[in-house]
């Protein structure tokens, strides 16, 4: 549950230019460890991709950096305010079938504001900035329509654009671009690249494509058994 | 033939015990209960000829007489807005109810009171309610909508609360994980994805209310029931057939009104 995740984010207590780190973590799912002893440090405004087989415990450490999933034992930080500063990109998007794209965006700046001040939609130049960033990922056209009812690849740039409308420090992206081609996946890692050089944020995110981490990331955490203790964290070098 | 069948691909036989499903107990059980229940058709006992007890009530039904038909029309317009009302009031009264019913949403001690409240509203039939309200308010439309309003509440808390627990908390899980309140949530959430049977049920009670309407006036609480059971204590049954036109004729067009709404929802 969400309320529980905010028990394990911690306020401020990384180092002042480290936005996340873990501290011997390590996981198990049933018998089987994910990893273990887990330690590292990323510094603000730095894209850290999260790379390995399927099955071998990605989205479950992005579930225990989210503050949704309690490790086996160790801990990890997070550099953020609360749970607002921590954006997350899921990996099934956990949009609002119903609601319009343009809204579901919106609903990235929820947290910015109370219940009543919400009540009754959002204010104008919030919608005029989900609209900006609907424009840049090619969704103009569909901003009146349904979730339920646009492509796949459609729904994952409309989750991307609500975290990139959430501006959070922190993003956590699980699998960002599984559902969009070559061209697409580029533009949305770009503009959380973006987010890292111009707003001094920092992004997690689950990736496959080898390429892609060269060509974008600035570290890399490999996860799996052929790792020491079942994870690897070193910088990319360009 | 008999000499292809391998032993290794018998397929297993389930023993009796489990062959006896739930579904297998439910119909064996109703199949006595229906053998149980044979002396309700015994009837009073004497030597009535039904058919012809029939045939000679029913053509007192012909030709009806249209002459009432501006009567019809508002009382008919009366029960419209007694049906209505009742289905507004039920459906503000419910939703509240509802969201403290369902389980994935209010604490487990509320949900039984509130179901145990929607399960006793739900005991007495509308005619009941309607009876109970024209002792208070007197006979009048105001009485029916009364009636109607708490015999509606009793299934549409429930129908809404089903709806609640029906729906995927996962959408306002991740809402509140990237930091909107517990109402927020509910409202980007968990509202819209059940609105459409919100809507669904709230007109499926509407078209209820109506047919009903049309019989609680028999009880004094106003539209066409009224006059039905004016018709009816005066014999006067070719006006009653009237009524009984205009009644059918309302609760089709409704149903078609309905089925096509019901369409345009679920697209």
């Amino acid at each position: 549950m969400p309320a529980d995740g905010r028990r394990y984010i911690f306020k401020a207590q990384t180092q002042t230019d480290i936005a996340v780190e873990t501290h011997l973590l390590s996981l198990k799912r049933g018998e089987k460890m994910l990893f273990e002893k887990m330690t590292w440090q990323l510094p603000r405004g730095k894209f850290l991709a999260v790379t390995g087989a399927s099955g071998a415990g990605k989205s479950s450490l992005l579930a225990c950096l989210g503050g949704v999933l309690q490790p086996t034992s160790g801990e990890c930080k997070l550099a953020a305010e609360d749970a607002k500063s921590i954006g997350v990109i899921f990996q099934n998007f956990r949009l609002t079938a119903n609601l319009s794209v343009l809204t579901n965006v919106l609903c990235g700046k929820l947290g910015a504001y109370n219940w009543r001040q919400t009540l009754f939609g959002f204010a104008e130049n919030e919608r005029q900035k989900a609209f900006a960033i609907l424009r840049e990922l090619g969704l103009e056209n569909l901003i009146n329509r349904q979730a339920r009812k646009v492509s796949g690849g459609e729904q994952q740039r409309t989750a991307i654009a609500r975290v990139l409308l959430q501006n959070p420090e922190i993003i956590l992206a699980d699998e960002p671009t599984s559902n969009l081609d070559a061209d697409l996946a580029k533009k949305v890692l770009s503009l959380l690249r973006r987010q890292c050089a111009e707003k001094n944020g920092t992004v997690i995110a689950v990736l496959h494509d080898a390429k892609m981490v060269e060509s974008f990331a600035d570290y890399e955490l490999k996860i799996g058994t052929e790792h020491e203790n079942g994870w690897d964290f070193c910088p990319i070098q360009r | 033939m008999k000499k292809d069948l391998r032993e290794d691909l018998k397929i297993p036989k389930l023993p009796l015990r489990e062959r006896f499903t739930a579904f297998g107990a439910t119909l064996a059980l109703f199949l006595i209960l229906v053998i149980a229940s044979l002396p309700a058709l015994e009837g009073a006992g004497r030597d009535l000829d039904y058919w012809k007890n029939l045939r000679r009530f029913a053509a007192q039904f012909f030709p009806p007489d249209f002459s009432v038909a501006p009567q019809i029309l508002n009382a008919l317009g009366e029960t419209i807005q007694i049906a209505v009302m009742a289905t507004f009031f039920a459906v503000v009264l419910a939703l509240p109810l509802a969201i403290a019913g369902a389980q994935n949403i209010a604490p487990r001690p509320l949900n039984l009171l509130t179901r145990m409240i929607l399960n006793a509203v739900r005991t007495l039939p509308s005619l009941i309610w309607a009876l109970l309200a024209v002792a208070v308010v007197g006979p009048n439309s105001l009485a029916g909508v009364i009636g109607l309003t708490f015999y509606s509440l009793g299934y549409l808390g429930k129908f809404f609360s089903d709806a609640f627990e029906s729906v995927d908390t996962e959408i306002a899980d991740g809402l509140r994980q990237i930091g909107a309140g517990r109402v927020q949530a509910f409202q980007y959430g968990l509202l819209p994805q059940i609105k459409p049977l919100i809507l669904s049920h709230a007109l499926w009670m509407l078209e209820y209310n109506i047919r009903s309407a049309a019989i609680i006036g028999y009880v004094g609480a106003g539209g066409i029931g009224l006059l039905l059971h004016t018709y009816q204590e005066f014999g006067q049954w070719q006006k009653f057939s009237t009524v009984l036109i205009f009644i059918l004729a309302l609760v089709t067009a409704l149903d078609f009104f309905g089925e096509w709404l019901r369409k345009k929802l679920a697209m």
